[in-house]
């Protein structure tokens, strides 16, 4: 009991240079997949909002901000390897990263808009983007993504458990909620993912 | 199903559900699907990542040295003007270092005779630059 008190206790082991460079060179093929789908994905979801950036300049900048975090105690991303596995860590710093790079976006559409903002005769404001509200995607943006939606749900028309678990990420349910709150078996969830996923390629 | 979420966020999330599902794919199941791709690159761009950030820190490093540098050679130093002076100096300095324990300062300059003129020029202008010889000086009441 002392012992996993005293485990408990120890400081976090943050991962030296070599750690890294040990974990990339031991990655296995799966491994190398998983992360590029998963950066691809990011990249997908991002859309516009990526401004350019590829999924190659995803997994390149999460990296560097690891390797940062390597030689700094207050910048970079800090590997705890005795706490979390090489692989859900990077995806991690990617998805804060890809996080990050979407809200730039809108804070920065945010800001156009206001820079936009003209005082008319009356002194009411006038916005030439029809009084949308700061954050609210433009129209043609929106009408992109209905686009791109609808195709993807005309693909699974005759699949049931794909067009749940589709609808349930847009509310932004988790895997564990679907199951739970539409009582769909776990089985059935991932069989269900898997047909989304061969279908919608991470490209 | 009623969503309140716009298209563009809806579509976003799809995408990341995705993204999230493929870390739980066993070894077996992503090489299945993805079969017709081709070969990853993602420890190529790992290691170019890490090449680049290591070429970043040198770089970064030689622009402090030459900044330095620069420093260095822009003050006007209060040094003697002959070069027997200028290693007495030096000598004198060493000597107050040692007395202090600091010696890895003295170590360098064990034996003063074989160090170049350039080289005591250069020593007392970084002891200068580093606050040292004026120290040494107002110890000294010179």
């Amino acid at each position: 009991m002392d012992e996993l008190k005293k485990a408990k206790k120890r400081a976090p082991v943050i991962a030296s240079r070599a750690d890294l460079d040990q974990a990339i060179t031991a990655l296995s093929t799966a491994d190398e997949r998983r992360m590029e789908k998963y950066a691809r994905y990011k990249i997908r979801g991002l859309g516009r909002r990526a401004r350019g950036q590829t999924h190659e300049d995803l997994l390149q900048t999460a990296m560097a901000s690891i390797y940062e975090g390597v030689e700094s105690s207050d910048s970079g991303r800090h590997w705890r390897k005795d706490e979390v596995p090489f692989v859900p860590f990077v995806a991690g710093v990617m998805r804060s990263i890809a996080s990050h790079w979407g809200g730039a976006y809108d804070e920065n559409e945010a800001a156009t808009e206001a820079d936009l903002v003209m005082e008319s005769d009356d002194g009411s404001l006038l916005s030439p983007l029809d009084g949308a509200a700061s954050g609210i995607p433009s129209q043609d943006r929106e009408a992109s993504a209905k686009e791109e939606l609808g195709a993807i749900l005309r693909m699974f028309a005759d699949d049931d458990d794909a067009i749940l678990i589709i609808e349930g990420w847009g509310i932004g349910m988790t895997g564990p909620e679907i199951v739970e709150q539409f009582g769909m078996p776990q089985q059935r969830y991932d069989a269900g993912v898997k047909r989304i996923r061969y279908q919608v390629k991470a490209r | 199903m009623a969503n309140s979420k716009s298209y563009e966020e809806q579509y976003k999330l799809l995408m990341d559900g995705l993204a999230e599902s493929v870390l739980g794919v066993s070894d077996e199941d992503i090489n299945a699907e993805s079969q017709a791709e081709p070969t990853p690159r993602v420890k190529q761009i790992f290691q170019a990542a890490a090449k680049r950030h290591a070429q970043a820190k040198l770089r970064q490093a030689q622009a402090q040295f030459e900044e330095a540098s620069k420093t260095i050679r822009a003050r006007a130093f209060e040094i003697p003007s002959t070069v027997g002076e200028r290693r007495t100096l030096l000598d004198a300095i060493l000597a107050s270092q040692q007395s202090f324990g600091q010696g890895a300062l003295t170590a360098q300059f064990r034996d003063l005779k074989t160090v170049s003129d350039a080289d005591v020029e250069s020593t007392l202008k970084q002891l200068e630059a580093l606050g040292v010889l004026s120290e040494f000086r107002k110890k000294k009441g010179l």
